[in-house]
């Protein structure tokens, strides 16, 4: 029976897992062994993916890959199974197992690196195990914590001191275990093996011990210093438990600490084990015992590599062994670089084929099941059974995930969540805009004419003070952002979403750097890293810039607040949505096209829904804030300024003499009593209006402008909606600030952007800003890529300045075609 | 000379060195790689058939 075919709510165990490579590999790390219960527990609303129990925490896995796992209903003839090959050996059989060959010479050369009172200290850990909430609690660091996998991408350092030490600490992405098969393993296997930190902290969640536990057996094998931090010690408390860490201490031979990472419980205790562990000289490392035919293999190899000394390098030779013989491809590349390596490799095919003959299973089944059976032994004996059975996340997720409410509800979280954006910020917005209008009045009522006060008050207030304005907006779209990354309904809609995701050549892993880019690009292109698969990474990576990160809202609610106020929140949702529905037509053809490689398979970790903390919500929104603020004061300031000194000058003398004539002829004309006071007022403000038209048309930006007024035109756009696009390349709030020192508005007082803008209209009267023109701009605004440093992050990620400029020049292309199509078919059919 | 213009020339240069730095920082100055420390392991190809084992 395949477990595909086991029904919801049924139970089974596994008898065999198929399939190779990445999929099964990663599949088996996650504890699908054999003997091991599973439970299916719903289908996702389009039947697929399904939601599996196993090891007490969920996961996802599609139908077609439930097919590769073996399954039986009776326990009975697993067990029959597991009779027939050789027997597991447990912790209790290495309870006293010590090293009797130690690998001195490993230990002693990572004791070589102690550096007096300094500790490097790295955490490791499965994804979501907490290890990015210690680092922060421990280092007073601000680092983005959130309740799904794959939240840290990237190696982070902290620093503390603790009891006259001073701790570095590396906070290193997630990862289940070290093997080769994702960046993020052999990242974290890297940095454990070149960079030898001085002490490891193992962070384990004690929800899902049993899996967790399976990345300390491989940093035992290691033979590094670690220090297990059993983090979320509450969450196992609250299930009824009692686990004995302290006997699991003593049989695994590793310090374990229980921490509650959200509260900060236990870390003091963790930095004086930490302490403890550096200080010792002379530790006595367990040995996983693999049974009788693994470790004969892992002898005999072990024998193979101490010959030849080139292979005596930062591993272990027991490990470099295991791996070896698990067909570890970056080890095999190490070894493929030796003088010997056709004679260990032979020997080390011979060995993998004699696991396979008398185990019956291949070498990599036969390390997992033993490192699962040590960890079963030793959980036997410690740790208690539930007697809690908290079902708040089954009965959310019965919700959430539900055939036919779970994509409603979805919507509505994201209509509810541009409706308080444009609504709810509607009233803190209107209060800082009459502050900056208030202040634009102060400069200009206090300052003597010159060009520092247009400077001053169209340059920077009209720019900055243009963007600053959206703070509020910003806020709330985070606040909604981080509620939803911190309670666990990312993964879900991750899992919902996965069917659609598959259609257009992706999975729902993908998803999730979608949702991100709603905030920022630059992280969500940064978070393709945790996609296993190089061509649905790069797809991911090309149609993020689609999604509408917080630096186009401002565009979209200046807008829709001075042409569209009564139905704000609608159009948001209904651009949000084409930007999803580009970037779904432009994976299917990139897949079609470019990257025609096989999708991965979608196995994820579905976490138990958690209340966000005030603090880390308030933390999350701060220090979006904050980086909007300095945004404000870096490249928003010097763009407005830049764009300033282009719309100000060069100055034309005659031209200046000949408008001061006609203002000089006007109050003649007035003198002699020819024309009444009205009328002169009139005339000299049209004089002026005609001056600063004629000045910026003439003016270095006015020349920029129209040279790309060409290639703009059909869209509708006049040279300045062409000149802010254009500097809307850097930041996408420039686009705003450009606006606000382009449009200045005929009034003598400091009017809001929205005034300017309503009123801003061509020389026979027409509005420049007709519905068309702001709906095929709204649109340019959405497709073109949203700035620099995410094209740099294209660039970072992909390896490859060739596709960071295909990105440019598809999304421009691509805005360009639609702005077109929109303005010119409206016109033809209004 | 204006007093306005002055400092208006002033704040123009500064800005101008500002830009020249970053366009300079972004053509010229290395990135740290540090998240990958230099593996190429995403750029092999993954293909992978599916055997029984």
């Amino acid at each position: 029976m395949r477990l595909s075919e086991l029904k919801t709510g049924q139970k089974a165990y596994i008898t065999k897992v198929n399939g190779s490579g990445a999929f099964r590999k990663r599949i088996l790390e996650m504890g699908f062994v054999r003997g091991q219960e599973v439970r299916s527990i719903l289908n996702a609303p389009l039947k697929d993916p399904i939601k599996y129990e196993i090891m007490e925490y969920e996961v996802s896995l599609r139908r077609s890959e439930a097919v590769m796992v073996e399954i039986s209903v009776l326990k009975e003839e697993v067990k029959k199974q597991d009779f027939d090959q050789e027997e597991q050996p447990t912790v209790h059989e290495c309870g006293n197992n010590y090293r009797k060959k130690r690998h001195r010479r490993h230990h002693h050369s990572r004791k070589t690196h102690l550096r007096g009172n300094n500790i490097r200290v790295a955490l490791v850990g499965n994804p979501n195990a907490g290890k990015t909430s210690i680092f922060n609690l421990a280092s007073g660091a601000h680092e983005h914590v959130g309740n799904y996998s794959g939240v840290t991408v990237n190696a982070k350092e902290g620093y503390l001191s603790h009891k006259g030490y001073s701790f570095t600490l590396i906070d290193l992405p997630g990862t289940y275990s070290l093997s080769a098969y994702t960046p993020e393993e052999l990242f974290v296997r890297r940095h454990i093996l070149e960079e030898k930190p001085d002490v490891i902290i193992n962070v384990v969640s004690a929800s899902a011990l049993e899996r967790n536990l399976y990345l300390t057996t491989e940093l035992i094998d290691l033979e590094v210093p670690v220090v297990i931090a059993l983090n979320m010690y509450d969450e196992l408390e609250q299930s009824g438990r009692t686990f004995d860490h302290k006997t699991f201490s003593t049989l695994t031979n590793t310090p374990i600490v229980p921490t509650v990472g959200k509260r900060g419980e236990g870390i003091p205790s963790l930095l004086e084990k930490v302490i403890s562990v550096y200080q010792e000289n002379r530790r006595r490392p367990v040995r996983i015992p693999y049974g009788r035919v693994p470790e004969k293999s892992i002898a005999i190899m072990e024998r193979e590599l101490s010959e030849t000394a080139a292979a005596r390098g930062a591993m272990p030779l027991r490990y470099l062994s295991i791996k070896l013989l698990e067909g570890d491809k970056e080890v095999e590349r190490q070894v493929r670089q030796l003088p010997e390596q056709e004679k260990i490799l032979a020997r080390r095919d011979k060995e993998r084929a004699y696991m396979e003959k008398l185990l019956r299973e291949d070498p990599e089944s036969a390390f997992t099941n033993a490192r699962y059976g040590f960890i079963a032994g030793g959980l036997k004996e410690t740790l208690s059974e539930k007697t809690q059975f908290a079902d708040s996340t089954r009965l959310i997720d019965t919700l959430v995930t539900h055939k036919y409410l779970g994509f409603p509800l979805f919507f509505l979280f994201l209509w509810v969540m541009f409706e308080a954006t444009f609504r709810l910020g509607g009233y803190p917005m209107a209060a800082i805009e009459w502050l900056v209008e208030q202040t634009g009045n102060l400069v200009r009522g206090s300052m003597a004419e010159g060009p520092l006060k247009d400077l001053i008050v169209d340059g920077i207030i009209g720019g900055v003070g243009g963007v600053i304005v959206f703070l509020p907006n910003i806020v709330i779209l985070y606040l909604f952002i981080a509620f939803m990354e911190d309670s666990g309904y990312m993964s879900r809609a991750a899992f919902i979403m996965d069917k659609v995701m598959h259609r257009i050549g992706l999975h729902g892993k993908s998803f999730i750097p979608l949702i991100m880019g709603f905030g920022c690009n630059v992280p969500a292109i940064m978070a393709t890293r945790t996609i296993e698969s190089r061509s649905s990474r790069m797809i991911t990576m090309f149609i993020v810039p689609f999604m509408s990160c917080s630096a186009r809202l401002p565009v979209y609610i200046l807008f829709v607040s001075a042409f569209f106020p009564s139905s704000g929140s609608l159009i948001l949702l209904g651009l949000y949505a084409f930007g999803i529905l580009i970037a779904a037509l432009t994976a299917r053809l990139f897949r079609d096209t470019l990257f025609r490689e096989d999708e991965t398979p979608f196995v994820m970790e579905l976490p138990p829904y958690r209340m966000p903390t005030l603090k880390s919500v308030t933390t999350h929104m701060w220090d979006r804030s904050r980086q909007y603020l300095q945004k404000m004061g870096g490249p928003i300031l010097i763009g407005s300024i830049i764009i300033w000194f282009l719309g100000y000058f060069p100055h034309n003398q005659e031209r200046e003499a000949g408008f001061d004539v006609q203002i000089a002829q006007v109050e003649m004309q007035h003198a002699g009593n020819t024309t009444s006071d009205t009328d002169m007022e009139e005339a000299i403000a049209e004089i002026e209006h005609q001056r600063n038209r004629e000045h910026q048309v003439n003016s270095y930006i006015g020349r920029i402008g129209h040279f790309m007024e060409p290639v703009m035109r059909p869209l509708g756009f006049d040279w300045k909606i062409s000149v802010s696009l254009l500097s809307g390349m850097a930041a996408k709030e420039i686009v705003i600030s450009t606006m606000g020192v382009l449009y200045t508005g005929d009034s003598d007082d400091q009017q809001s952007l929205k005034e300017r803008l309503q009123s801003e209209s061509y020389a026979d009267g027409s509005p420049v800003f007709s519905p068309l023109v702001i709906a095929g701009f709204l649109l340019f605004v959405l497709i073109y890529f949203p700035c620099i440093a995410t094209i740099i992050a294209i660039k970072e990620e992909s390896h490859s300045w060739r596709w960071a400029l295909f990105s440019v020049f598809y999304s421009t292309g691509l805005a360009w075609l639609v702005a077109f199509l929109v303005f010119q078919i409206g016109s033809l059919l209004m | 000379m204006d007093l306005q213009l002055y400092i208006v020339i002033i704040i123009g240069i500064v800005v101008g060195i500002i830009l020249l730095r970053q366009i300079y920082h972004f053509f010229f100055i290395q990135k740290d790689h540090t998240r990958c420390g230099g593996c190429n392991m995403c750029d092999l190809p993954k293909k992978e058939s599916s055997t029984g084992s």
